[in-house]
């Protein structure tokens, strides 16, 4: 699945299962496309009918702590996790500011949810990656499902 | 040396037996110790194919790790620690991981007894399975009837079901049938994250989703009468299996922990070839954190199971009368880590997708069980039916006492989604006289026995190995998804 990215250029994702688990690949132009991105591909596996219908779209600043890209992303994804389960609040996209190598300021715009969803545990640093590759900045992120 | 299938490169790889297959240290120039599989020849094809040989071979190179690690027959490939991985590591200069328990703390499973029979339910199992779908808050999201303030969800962490005991959920025996009496001596509330009460804070009594369950059984077939009359255990005994842990609670745990270990592991010079197997040594301020927390989650999880239990005997009385009892058989974790001592050493046992299984000698196992084993339930694949035995002595030095946990994933979700439409499965799983409530046929798809390995095959190489001994097959009469 592809989507115009902030600076018009083209981002996408796709997800891979294997045996257990899911694995979300993800590419940008660049990092914080990227986990723009990921914000979209998370919000993806949102069946729509969850969503709350009354309330308009709210932004929130939100931040993540990481010791690199990669850890960044996991981060980040675990984020939308808790917010989806705990506060019923689904980011739908974000503008992402990278303050240093993995360290995300992050507005993230999201919808309220009916109910918590719960179907994700977790991001994990199984394999997580991210690298300049073919298309951009490339990133790899195994779900916990 | 017997000739057999091999993954390109690994040419360290012998079968033992027909049950167990090793791959020496020299497989890779980091592994500390072997790697063994219990398997075989069929669920060795099914095991090489994915990377859960390349996992079991990493979680060899943790720092302490000793004698072997080891893969059940279930096993396959998982994140950091494959699904159905067993490791030991010295307390004293050893790891502890939080991916070698996986997000799921605790998760386990209980078996319950009814004292009727199977025939005495007739027409009323379609509203039993109903009122169960209706008592027990599933995989939809929604929350449990208890809301727990921090001081009564510290109590759980504490005190785990002795507390459910005081407040009228549980009964003495149950807490006596319940691995380590339902409660982990070692844990650590303030090691437990706001994050991570928060999510389990409506949680308590809830099934989750995924390939959770509450499944109504019937006692099919009896291999071993005597031990399955120590169990309670006859032919047409109406029964009932639950199959959850802790819920986002646990998710959190792992989660803040992974997130710890993977910034903490420069300082104690730590490598791993695996991020999520980030660990810390046991004895460090993470190491000790984590292991607080985990016993904490841990016990939230055998609450859970008791909850459930509580809302499942209410709703057998309000279908079935007031004078119908579930008598609590064992409740037993698969994903947990526990310091055991073993050969005179204190170690601590990550069992991920892996079940104990001591033996009738064992101090743990249960008095009742005494000169039997300590029971083990294999739930096969939605439906199917599921496996009791009993833990061997001999398990102590083949798998630190452990045997597997299920039937095992052969076909990923997406996989058996594109098999067989949910609808198919439903229809299937009907035809064959199984009620079944599940809030979406995607996950029926998802769960379906195609998507799952032969689960007689497994346990015929549980009992054949000498992990456990077959008692006694469960049908599914009745299945309440997750």
């Amino acid at each position: 699945m592809s989507s115009p990215s902030l600076d018009g250029e083209q981002a996408g994702h796709e997800l891979v299962d294997h045996t257990s688990e899911v694995t979300l690949r993800l590419w940008a132009p660049t990092f914080p496309a990227l986990v723009a991105e990921a914000t979209r591909a998370f919000a993806d596996l949102v069946p729509s009918d969850r969503r709350s219908a009354d309330e308009e779209p709210a932004w929130r600043e939100l931040s993540v702590e990481a010791r690199d890209r990669a850890a960044g992303l996991v981060g980040w994804l675990n984020e939308i996790i808790y917010l989806c389960e705990v506060e019923q609040w689904l980011p739908v996209d974000a503008d992402v500011t990278e303050s240093d190598s993995g360290r995300l300021r992050v507005r993230a715009r999201g919808v309220r949810l009916e109910m918590p969803f719960v179907l994700v545990k977790a991001a994990t640093l199984h394999n997580a990656t991210v690298r300049e590759g073919g298309r951009g900045v490339e990133g790899e992120v195994t779900l916990d499902v | 040396m017997t000739v057999m299938t091999r993954p390109p490169g690994l040419e360290a790889i012998r079968r033992v037996s027909d049950t167990l297959v090793e791959i020496g240290v020299d497989a890779r120039h980091d592994m500390r110790v072997p790697a063994r599989v219990y398997a075989d020849e069929a669920l060795w094809e099914q095991i090489s194919r994915d990377r859960t040989l390349e996992q079991l071979m990493n979680v060899a190179t943790l720092p302490g790790v000793v004698d072997a690690v080891y893969a059940m027959p279930d096993a396959h490939e998982g994140y950091g620690f494959p699904v159905g991985g067993v490791a030991a590591f010295r307390t004293t200069d050893g790891i502890i991981s939080p991916g070698g328990v996986g997000y799921d703390i605790n998760c386990g499973v209980r078996l319950l007894v009814c004292n009727r029979s199977a025939a005495e339910v007739g027409d009323q199992l379609e509203p039993l399975v109903h009122q169960l779908s209706r008592s027990i808050p599933s995989g939809t999201g929604r929350g449990g009837k208890l809301e727990m303030s921090d001081a009564e969800l510290d109590r759980v962490f504490v005190e785990g079901c002795r507390y459910l005991e005081e407040r009228g959920f549980a009964t003495a025996a149950d807490l006596l049938h319940t691995e380590s009496g339902g409660c982990l001596p070692g844990a650590d509330p303030s090691a437990v994250s706001k994050r991570a009460r928060e999510r389990g804070r409506r949680q308590l009594g809830t099934m989750g989703g995924g390939n959770h369950f509450v499944e109504v059984e019937r006692v099919d077939q009896v291999f071993d009468e005597p031990a399955a009359s120590a169990l309670g255990l006859q032919e047409d005994q109406l029964a009932l299996l639950i199959h959850t842990g802790s819920r986002g609670l646990g998710h959190q745990v792992c989660t803040d922990y992974v997130s710890r270990m993977d910034q903490a592991m420069a300082e104690y010079g730590i490598v791993i070839p695996d991020r999520q197997l980030a660990c810390a040594p046991f004895v460090s301020p993470p190491g000790r954190a984590y292991f607080g927390a985990m016993c904490a989650a841990a016990n939230f999880a055998w609450c859970n199971r008791q909850m459930i239990t509580h809302l499942s005997r209410r709703a057998f009385a309000s279908v079935l009368g007031p004078d119908v009892e579930l008598r609590l058989v064992y409740d037993v974790a698969h994903n947990v880590a526990k310091v055991e001592e073993y050969a005179g050493r204190q170690l601590c046992v990550h069992r991920k997708g892996a079940t104990r299984a001591f033996g009738p000698s064992h101090p743990e196992t249960p008095a009742a069980y005494r000169g039997v084993g300590q029971p083990v339930f294999i739930p096969g694949s939605m439906g199917t039916g599921s496996a009791v035995l009993v833990g061997r002595d001999e398990a102590g030095e083949l798998s630190f006492g452990s045997a597997c946990h299920g039937a095992g994933r052969r076909m990923s979700r997406g996989e058996a989604r594109r098999t067989r439409d949910g609808a198919d499965v439903k229809r299937e799983l009907v035809a064959r006289g199984i009620v079944v409530r599940c809030p979406s046929l995607k996950e029926l798809a998802e769960e379906a026995p195609f998507a799952y390995k032969d689960l007689d095959r497994v346990v015929d190489v549980v009992h054949r190995a000498g992990l456990a001994r077959k008692v006694a097959r469960l049908s599914a009469m009745g299945v309440v998804k997750g």
